[in-house]
């Protein structure tokens, strides 16, 4: 059934308040998120950040424990084929039977799907020189993250979900290929959510991103505007101090006597203000990569401040 | 610890842990039990009379030494095929050190435990069991399977073919040394054996050597004959009909393994055909035995058969089929389709073994004065009866045991199989006692109805949580899970009254039937199969 809010919303997927736990480890905790149809949404996160499972979650693999999951409006564990069905999936592990050969695993998957373009399926497979007759398990990894990537796209899916797709794929397949399909995908109105420990492509193929630490969102949004709120400013003290302030907003310092960097996270007019309490003024300000966000909401601070 | 000895002997305890702890457990209950229990129960085996205890648990403790072979072996979740464990290739030790503490320690496990069995179990309880020469066999056995299983080989099925004939190789040397009439004496049988273990080190060094290279043994030729077929295969185009094809199709392809590996088996068990040709009441023996050996097998292949891991390349593929837009009532549908086509494989492969039965002299004449002495239509159709019964049987046994393996959970067919085998240990161990205390005999047989009768219950209420289950899991809905009753009832049906026709009435009494067929036939074992898929797909 497609749940009534389903109806006037446009978001493909909708996770709210979802926790999930693995013995005693909390794997995510209370995760809300809402993806609209059409956009490239890229999770971030460290190892056991809980990227994974979420992306499990969403096939069904996994069931919330608190919370709900809806996938086109649909739950993925009630209603798994009608899910399934649109959803394009390729794993970390490259989870393939290893006794089946490329040409044998595509007429396979194409049983299954009637959107399957068998056309756009042998493009694939001749851009990712892969041998129609070669076994999967004669495959080397990149070949074998290409085999599942293509045989994930073949059926144009509504939604695609990609699980560490880089891991597998050389520099030129992940820049050159990986990014142009997942930009045509999403320009054609249709939805890609993968998960990266990439950075630096996530920021160059991603509309909206998540980040992820210990199984909560740290924040989510338009990738353009949480670049905007982080920046990075130079502060100049009055006098010279062994500790940095405790400042709202800053995420982490670098420095020792009148000279500090940090890194912040709000409105630059805020920090300007909390910056002069403090009896600072900023010298240089400016904007961050979403790698050194990253690094600034997931690493451990290296000072510890003092109370202003 | 302070020794790469100790880091290995601690990773192979502490992987096999609860198998090892299981062993000695039983182990220790078998000599306290052979101590407690009183000896004068006893067995006539061969016109003498030995110790009905101490003859079942020095049987039942050799399963402890294949624990430990199991676990010295190294061969398991995360070494995935035979195979050295592989992240041990990369640790600062020789490779002599890699294979002498397993190898040896393994060795004088399997050898200790044969002389506990021996001493305080066998021996304890008056039967004259030998003390070293089973010993040092087990040493043996234990050292060959591990240089066996250790040496790198291209091809898995040459491996396992190669492996499977070396161990069943001491049964094909103790017939000819039976038909050559050899005789060696205990010592010189111990030494001769001791002095093999050598060699086995020194295979399983090459070997592990070779492994930490990289260099597997390579039958290029038959690489060459594989590439020449691939070459000839046409291209697969079309597509397949439906969704319920490719699965089939998958299923089968994923399955293939299990007929092949019975027909890699059947060249070691060709010598069974040939045991004491002459004698005609043998054959007929040997016959009803291989009638059987299908159903048995049927349990093993209905585990492969659920278990959604790749029963070839053994990774972990679940989610490549638990992710296809297809349900698990469809996926389940498949698998006893599945079941069908093996069942029916491997009944041709068995019924092409025992028509070797037929060289036997005078064993054709004997089976056709058998079927005139029935008439006809009794000469023709009580066998295809009897195979048909069989036959489905077969499938039955196959299916019962889907369940398992499709919850994906190791625990559940750990916890199974030894509670399958505590089962039968406790069955046995009641029905040792019963029957040597003549006072319960009759107090036995008049707890029979009761205990058929709480069966049936268990039955029942097995069979109403499963319905329960399904139709809340919305996999059916109440008029499906009508049906399934409906079926199932039929089916009984059908056979009580199949067995009531052709059973003498002597023999068959229609109380006894009933509830018989009742408990054999599987309800909630099937039924709640899509259950255990959903459980594991749904985690």
């Amino acid at each position: 059934m497609r749940s009534p809010e389903f109806l006037f919303s446009d978001d493909v997927i909708e996770i709210c308040g979802v926790t999930r736990k693995f013995g005693a480890k909390r794997a995510l905790d209370n995760v809300s998120l809402a993806i609209p149809r059409g956009v490239v949404f890229g999770l971030v996160g460290a190892n056991g950040a809980g990227k994974t499972t979420l992306i499990r979650h969403l096939l069904g693999l996994l069931q919330a424990q608190t919370g709900s999951v809806r996938v086109f409006g649909l739950d993925p564990v009630q209603e798994p084929v009608r899910v399934l069905a649109r959803v394009g999936y390729l794993s970390e592990e490259g989870d393939l039977p290893g006794w089946m050969r490329v040409d044998e695993l595509m007429r396979y998957m194409r049983a299954f799907y009637p959107t399957w373009d068998e056309v756009y399926a042998q493009d694939l497979r001749r851009q990712f020189e892969l041998d129609p007759a070669a076994k999967v398990k004669t495959l080397s990894k990149g070949q074998r993250a290409r085999a599942g990537l293509l045989v994930a796209l073949a059926y144009r899916p509504e939604l695609l979900l990609l699980d560490e797709p880089s891991s597998g794929l050389d520099p030129i397949v992940r820049r050159d290929i990986l990014g142009a399909i997942v930009r045509t995908i999403a320009d054609e109105g249709r939805t890609v959510l993968f998960s990266s420990h990439l950075l630096d492509e996530v920021e160059r193929i991603s509309d909206r991103v998540a980040m992820l630490k210990g199984g909560r969102i740290l924040f989510t949004g338009e990738l353009d505007e949480i670049k905007q709120t982080h920046h990075r400013l130079t502060l100049r003290f009055l006098d010279e101090r062994r500790q940095p302030p405790e400042l709202n907003g800053v995420l982490s310092w670098e420095g020792r006597g009148y000279i500090w960097t940090a890194v912040a996270h709000g409105r630059l007019d805020d920090l300007a203000l909390a910056a002069s309490a403090a009896g600072a003024e900023i010298i240089d300000q400016r904007a961050l990569s979403l790698d050194e966000i990253f690094l600034a909401q997931v690493g451990t601070p290296r000072l510890q401040p003092e109370e202003v | 610890m302070t020794s790469p000895g100790q880091a290995i002997l601690w990773q192979i305890y502490w992987r096999a842990r609860w198998g090892l702890a299981a062993a000695a457990a039983f182990l220790l209950l078998a000599v306290a039990l052979t101590h407690l229990l009183p000896r004068h129960w006893t067995i006539q085996m061969d016109e003498m009379d030995v110790s009905a205890v101490g003859w079942f648990f020095g049987v039942s403790c050799l399963f402890a030494n294949f624990i430990v072979m199991a676990a010295f072996s190294m061969s398991s979740a995360d070494a995935r095929n035979l195979t050295f464990t592989k992240h041990m290739f990369v640790l600062p030790v020789r490779t002599g050190t890699l294979v002498a503490w397993p190898m040896f320690s393994g060795c004088l496990t399997v050898a200790v435990i044969w002389l506990i069995n021996a001493c305080f179990v066998f021996r304890a309880s008056g039967i004259a069991a030998p003390l070293w020469f089973p010993a040092a066999a087990f040493a043996l056995l234990l050292a060959s399977f591990q240089a066996l299983a250790w040496t790198p080989f291209a091809q898995r099925w040459l491996h396992i073919a190669l492996t499977t004939v070396v161990l069943t190789s001491p049964i094909l040397v103790l017939l000819v040394g039976l038909i050559l009439n050899l005789q060696l004496s205990e010592p010189m049988a111990t030494c001769l054996l001791l002095g093999l273990i050598p060699i086995a080190y020194v295979a399983a060094v090459s070997g592990v050597g070779r492994a930490r290279r990289g260099e597997a043994y390579d039958w290029r030729a038959w690489g060459r004959f594989v590439e020449s077929l691939a070459k000839w295969r046409p291209a697969v185009t079309h597509p397949f009909r439906s969704i319920g094809t490719a699965q089939l199709w998958y299923e089968c392809r994923a399955h293939l393994i299990v007929p092949v590996f019975i027909a890699c088996l059947m060249p070691c068990l060709i010598f069974v055909p040939a045991l004491a040709r002459e004698d005609v009441a043998l054959g007929w023996r040997l016959l009803a035995g291989l009638l059987f050996v299908p159903l048995m097998v049927a349990g093993l292949a209905g585990g492969a058969l659920g278990n959604l891991t790749d029963p070839i390349s053994k990774s972990y593929t679940a989610s490549f089929v638990l992710v296809r837009p297809i349900s698990s009532l469809s996926i389940l549908r498949v698998k006893l389709a599945t079941a069908a086509i093996m069942t029916g494989a491997i009944w041709l492969l068995f019924l092409g073994y025992i028509s070797l039965l037929l060289t036997r002299p005078g064993f054709p004449q004997s089976i056709a004065q058998v079927a005139s002495s029935a008439g006809v239509w009794k000469a023709i159709g009580y066998p295809i009866l009897a195979l048909s019964l069989l036959v489905l049987l077969t499938w039955k046994n196959m299916v019962a045991s889907l369940w398992v393996t499709l919850t994906g959970r190791k625990w559940v067919e750990q916890a199974n199989s030894f509670g399958f085998i505590g089962l039968v240990f406790i069955g046995i161990g009641i029905g040792l006692w019963v029957g040597f205390h003549p006072e319960l005999h009759q107090p036995a047989l008049a707890a029979v109805p009761w205990l058929i009768g709480l069966l049936l219950v268990m039955k029942l209420a097995a069979a109403g949580l499963v319905v329960r289950g399904l139709v809340q899991s919305r996999l059916t809905g109440p008029a499906g899970a009508a049906l399934m009753v409906a079926m199932w009832l039929a089916a009984v049906g059908s056979l009580c009254a199949l067995a009531l026709f052709l059973l003498p009435p002597e023999y068959a009494a229609p109380k006894n039937v009933i509830p018989g067929i009742a408990l054999f036939s599987p309800f909630s074992r099937l039924a709640g199969a899509p259950l255990a898929l959903e459980w594991n797909r749904h985690r």
